[in-house]
């Protein structure tokens, strides 16, 4: 009775503050999301210990000199505490996070239940009642495949495990193809007039090349496969959809959006989204189902601006390869050579402070870094011809300033073989027409 | 005892009961502060990639930084018309004004405006100057800015900007600093914080003014503010010596100002061992540069290097002090490295009250004085191939109204209009601005903003974008608060001008 008790109280508990405190979608204290934060690590183990019980038994049938009762004895405990933390820690995670949903709810329950199943199937066991231990055992496998299954579709969208389904197989199976064209029919009310203004106001952060918050808008099937918190619409009610939450949040709100101090979407373009959830959100609605729906000219909508992320780490690895020879360079010249922003292993050579102290001799120490160098600026330094294949050996070289110096005709003529290069300054350095001639098919190119 | 360990001793004693407990909640501070750090690690949002280290060598305050992705404008050039010239009378044509010109203003335009001078019902006042459009891009320009009017295809006009403050001083220190009141630093010391400056033996950021008279902001108008002192504006003067004290007293040589500053920095060294405060090494990098620029600053602002036909381009005359020479000086530092140049022309204060002020009077020779020298720079800075990163900026803290001023309700010897924050128009050439463009529009009158309007704390935004920074990122933290130039209200970059 005690083992009972010891067994199947913490699953009862569980069932029990389920039932009390149902995530109600609000976000609450830290302390439930920090802990929250480790179920997707320990749930793990409920599903791989579980799993891994019909193997053993399994393995046992066909080695019948090995006694697998008390290696099993240990795994399905060890699995019941796992199982028990899992979705503990879930609903942490759902109740602090905020989550909410039929989904979440049908992973919780199943959650929840495994504990029980398997509390159920260590009594069996321990009581040798085989016939209750193989129907708990099943039952548990199935339940934790489920949640798991759930809990994969929770985290990383609905179509996770079909999505790149070969068509043979899917045809088999019977699964339809999920919708990725990224252009939806102009014709339907999405396609033609809620798409171009998510396009204008949404999909630079939310699109093909930046998915913030996991969530992308460039298309009616990814925006109803929502984001990382789960679906961005409720069909039939804008109400409680989030993409309307978000956008008719007071600007100064952390979850406002359009972010990053972009302008807020007008009354009509509010409306419209409005308009459209609470008509089931649908592609089969016609572009001029509404008689009363506002138009948008999109036309006169402010432009986006991508700001790049702030990388340093990326930017780390990119100057890994040379960071010890421009360290070594800057020592010894300093400020002449700099990163040219702080994403990028690319530099910045400006030698004309040292205007005719810098020359040949000074330039040949650059040579390992030649490679990387975007613009270089040798305005009245005293390099020469003798610099020429430094010169050619800048290969990734966008904007050359050679004015002032003493380069002959033939070195700067060379210089057309620099694919990259678009901007060259030759203005008082002594080049024939012929070799400016050379050089016309660089984008901007300036002479006396 | 000797005098160093009575100076500690009275250093020592210096040293409160009350120094003691603040102290204490300085650490219980930090205690929390790391606590609150641990939490931000944790929190799921908030981990980026953290603020961007702006720390340096404090030998070397002004050594140049990346910026945080790849920019269009290396350097600045910001021409600040103090004073508040009518844009309605240079860039933004209103022809249904020039119809009403001479009525009486509309009731519906004065209800709840309150004006610095206009009183009772004044007159509409049309463009006092014929307007024409030049360029490829069709700019609407008055015949005022002749020389300007050649460059409308590199230039591009916001004519949507709007201010917060209808009074010289606030406005133009919101234009400047981002905020209205004293104390914060100018975009040219943020910038100089944030990117350093490319030639070590000049300041990284210059100041200088023309006109006759000072903006009324004064020198807060580049003033570091919290920032460290060494990202405070160098004013030169315009007259005479361009930096005073710069050359050596007579009988003192330069190796004997060397060994001076040596015996001088051996001492700020012990100092600093002492006491070690950042600030004194500063105050030593301050000294050598000063030293160094003895060399290289007076030689790059003597315009008399220039050739004679430059000179005369820009409308030099020898021996005066000028916006003009103040445009050339620009050119020669920005093409030494220096990071930002700011100039000032004052006297664009146009009410009508006296021949100077007059819009059909002063209007003009103000604009004659500033029309040539912009021209000329901007040709200047493109035959060299500069004006690709350099970012030139033509403003004013204000527009003026389209009402002509009525000093008192009485009417007025000459023609003025009176202060008008709500619209005004700005432009930007080069750096990464697009040329050709013209951003925003004022309503027929001139007098509100109809479409799109830009607030000074988006074009500041828009500024940061094209030096290479989110303007949420260059950030200096001050009184527990991550201070920025666009301070705290959401700003916008806008992407409409950017090239």
């Amino acid at each position: 009775m005690k083992y009972l008790i010891l067994t199947l109280l913490p699953a009862v508990l569980l069932i029990c503050l389920t039932l009390i405190f149902a995530p109600d979608g609000n976000i609450k204290n830290d302390w439930f999301r920090f802990l929250g934060g480790f179920h997707p690590l320990i749930t793990h183990f409920p599903i791989a210990l579980i799993l891994f019980i019909p193997i053993l038994e399994i393995a046992g049938l066909f080695k019948a000199n090995i006694n697998t009762k008390p290696v099993i004895d240990i795994l399905i405990k060890v699995a019941l505490l796992a199982s028990i933390a899992a979705p503990l820690l879930g609903w942490s995670l759902a109740w602090g996070d905020g989550f909410s949903g039929d989904m979440v709810t049908a992973h919780m329950w199943a959650g929840v239940l495994v504990p029980l199943s398997c509390g159920l199937m260590l009594l069996a066991h321990k009581s040798n009642q085989m016939f209750m231990y193989f129907i708990t055992m099943v039952v548990s496998v199935l339940l934790v495949s489920w949640t798991g299954f759930l809990g994969g579709q929770l985290a990383h969208g609905k179509t996770h495990l079909t999505a790149h389904m070969p068509d043979s197989l899917r045809n088999v199976l019977g699964i339809e193809k999920p919708i990725v064209v990224a252009l939806d029919d102009p014709n339907t009310f999405f396609g033609g007039r809620i798409a171009p203004v998510l396009a204008a106001r949404c999909v630079t952060c939310h699109g093909p090349d930046k998915i913030k918050g996991k969530l992308r808008l460039d298309s009616f099937a990814f925006l109803n496969a929502g984001g990382a918190n789960g679906a961005v619409i409720t069909p039939g009610n804008s109400t409680t959809s989030e993409i309307h939450r978000r956008i008719t949040l007071p600007t100064f709100h952390d979850d406002f959006m359009p972010a990053e101090g972009n302008p807020a979407m007008s009354a009509e373009e509010i409306e419209l989204i409005a308009l459209w959830i609470d008509q089931g959100a649908t592609l089969d609605i016609a572009a001029e189902a509404m008689a009363g729906a506002p138009v948008i000219d999109i036309s006169g909508l402010p432009l986006e601006v991508i700001i790049p992320d702030y990388d340093p780490v990326g930017a780390e690895t990119d100057r890994a390869e040379l960071a010890s020879a421009v360290a070594e360079i800057q020592a010894k010249f300093p400020y002449i050579l700099n990163y040219v922003s702080r994403n990028t292993g690319d530099l910045d050579f400006n030698a004309t402070m040292m205007r005719d102290k810098f020359g040949d001799t000074e330039f040949a120490l650059f040579k390992p870094v030649l490679s990387r160098i975007i613009r270089a600026d040798f305005t009245a330094t005293s390099i020469t011809d003798a610099s020429e294949e430094l010169l050619l050996g800048l290969t990734k070289i966008d904007n050359l300033r050679l004015n002032e110096t003493q380069l002959s005709d033939q070195t700067v003529a060379k210089l057309s073989s620099l694919k990259t290069l678009r901007s060259l300054n030759i203005r008082n350095v002594n080049v024939s027409a012929a070799t400016k001639n050379k050089l016309a098919t660089i984008e901007k190119l300036y002479t006396n | 005892m000797t005098l160093e360990e009575e100076l500690k001793r009275e250093a020592l004693k210096a040293h409160t009961r009350r120094d003691f407990l603040t102290g204490c909640t300085g650490a219980l501070g930090s205690l929390f502060m790391a606590n609150a750090g641990m939490t931000s690690a944790f929190g799921a949002e908030r981990i980026q990639a953290g603020p961007i280290n702006f720390a340096r060598d404090p030998r070397s305050p002004l050594a140049p930084l990346p910026p945080q992705f790849a920019p269009k404008a290396k350097r600045v050039i910001f021409m600040h018309m103090a004073g508040a010239p009518s844009t309605l009378d240079l860039f933004d044509y209103k022809p249904e004004l020039e119809k009403l010109n001479g009525l009486d203003t509309p009731a519906s335009f004065l209800e709840g405006k309150k004006f610095a001078f206009i009183r009772g019902v004044p007159k509409l006042l049309g463009p006092v100057y014929p307007f024409k459009q030049y360029g490829e891009s069709g700019a609407w320009l008055s015949d005022r800015l002749p020389h300007i009017s050649d460059h409308v295809d590199d230039i591009c006009f916001i004519k949507s900007m709007r201010t917060e403050q209808f009074n010289h001083a606030p406005a133009q220190l919101l234009m400047q600093t981002g905020e209205t009141r004293a104390g914060f630093p100018s975009i040219g010391s943020w910038a100089t914080y944030g990117l350093g400056t490319e030639n070590q033996n000049l300041p990284g950021f210059m100041v200088m003014l023309s006109g006759g008279s000072s903006p009324s902001g004064g020198t807060q108008l580049w003033n570091n503010g919290f920032l460290p002192s060494v990202y405070q504006g160098v004013n030169t003067r315009s007259e005479g010596e361009p930096v005073l004290y710069l050359n050596n007293p007579e009988n003192v040589s330069r190796p004997m100002r060397r060994r001076m500053l040596d015996s001088l920095n051996r001492l700020n060294q012990e100092t600093h061992q002492e006491y070690g405060n950042p600030e004194t090494i500063t105050r030593i990098a301050q000294y050598e540069m000063a030293y160094r620029m003895q060399m290289e600053a007076t030689d790059v602002l003597d315009n008399m290097k220039e050739s004679e036909k430059t000179r005369e381009a820009y409308g030099i005359e020898p021996g005066k002090g000028s916006f003009a020479n103040n445009c050339l000086r620009a050119r020669r530092l920005v093409e030494r490295g220096v990071r930002y140049v700011q100039l000032y022309h004052w006297g664009w204060d146009t009410h009508g009250d006296s021949k100077a002020s007059a819009i059909n009077e002063g209007f003009k020779d103000r604009c004659k004085e500033v029309d040539q020298p912009i021209a000329a720079l901007l040709t200047d800075l493109k035959q060299r191939g500069m004006l690709d990163d350099t970012l030139v900026v033509w403003s004013t803290e204000f527009g003026r109204t389209p009402m002509q001023e009525n000093r008192g309700g009485r009417e007025m010897a000459f023609i003025g209009r009176d202060h008008n924050p709500n619209a005004f128009t700005i432009w930007m050439a080069g750096g990464g601005a697009k040329g050709g463009v013209s951003y925003g529009e004022t309503d027929e009158m001139g007098y509100e903003i109809a479409k799109n309007p830009v607030e000074v704390r988006d074009f500041h935004a828009t500024m940061m974008h094209l030096l290479g920074f989110d303007h949420h990122k260059l950030t200096y933290p001050f009184q527990g608060l991550d201070n920025k130039l666009t301070r705290v209200r959401p700003a916008r970059v806008i992407g409409e001008l950017l090239a």
